[in-house]
C-alpha cells in the first residue's frame, strides 16, 4: 500500500506504509532538561511522532 | 491525554526546527505547550524532517504531518494537515487504536469505528452487508 501527497511532500514524494522509519537521534527538551531522544528508544513500542512548524504557533 | 496515550503501549513525541532553547522557553510561557508532557525534540538542520518528507525548502519548517510507527519501526500511518487548520489528536489516536484492534482481532474497523464497537470481518462473501 502507497500514500502518496504529491503537493506538498519534499524531497521524498513518497512512503510505502510499513516502511521502515527513518532512524534519528536529536537533542530534545523534556521535563526541564536537556536530552536526546532516539527513534530506537522506542523500539517495543507505539510512537506518536508530531511534526510541527514552530515553537510559538498553534500546533 | 498523555497517560492515555501511554496506556495504549504507546510513547509521544514532537519534532520541529527550533532550536532546545525554543522548546524551552516555548513550553514555560505557552498555556498549550505547558501541558505538553512529552519531549520536544529540535531538528535544527532539518535532516530528519527532510528524511521524513515533510520539510518545507521555503520556510525552513516542518510540515504539520502526524506518523504512527510501530514497535518494529514501521510507518503505519502518516498524514500533513494543512497550514490552517490544527490537528486533532483525537482522531490520532482513534487511528492507533483502530490499528491495534486490527491486530488483535484481524478485523477492520468500519467509519467512525470507536474503540468497544465491532470491527468488520474481512470475507467476501460479506460485502455490501457494510
Amino acid at each position: 500500500m502507497e500514500m502518496c501527497t504529491k503537493a506538498v511532500l519534499e524531497p521524498r514524494q513518497c512512503f510505502k506504509l510499513e516502511e521502515k522509519a527513518p532512524d534519528f537521534c536529536l537533542p530534545a527538551y523534556y521535563r526541564g532538561k536537556e536530552i536526546e531522544v532516539c527513534l530506537k528508544d522506542f523500539r517495543t513500542k507505539w510512537l506518536l511522532l508530531f511534526f510541527y512548524s514552530s515553537d510559538f504557533t498553534f500546533v | 491525554m498523555y497517560p492515555y496515550i501511554r496506556s495504549l503501549c504507546a510513547d509521544a513525541i514532537a519534532i520541529s526546527t527550533d532550536s532546545v532553547y525554543s522548546h524551552k522557553v516555548f513550553h514555560e510561557i505557552s498555556p498549550n505547550a505547558s501541558k505538553v508532557q512529552y519531549p520536544l525534540l529540535s531538528d535544527r538542520t532539518g535532516n530528519v524532517t527532510k528524511a521524513y518528507g515533510v520539510y518545507g525548502s521555503n520556510t525552513g519548517a516542518a510540515y504539520r504531518a502526524t506518523f504512527i510507527i510501530d514497535p518494529k519501526g514501521q510507518i503505519r500511518y502518516y498524514s500533513v494537515y494543512p497550514r490552517e487548520v490544527a490537528r486533532n489528536v483525537k482522531e490520532v489516536i482513534r487511528t492507533l487504536e483502530g490499528i491495534q484492534y486490527g491486530e488483535a482481532t484481524g478485523e477492520g474497523v468500519p467509519a467512525g469505528w470507536v474503540p468497544g464497537m465491532p470491527g468488520i470481518k474481512r470475507d467476501i462473501s460479506r460485502a455490501g452487508e457494510y
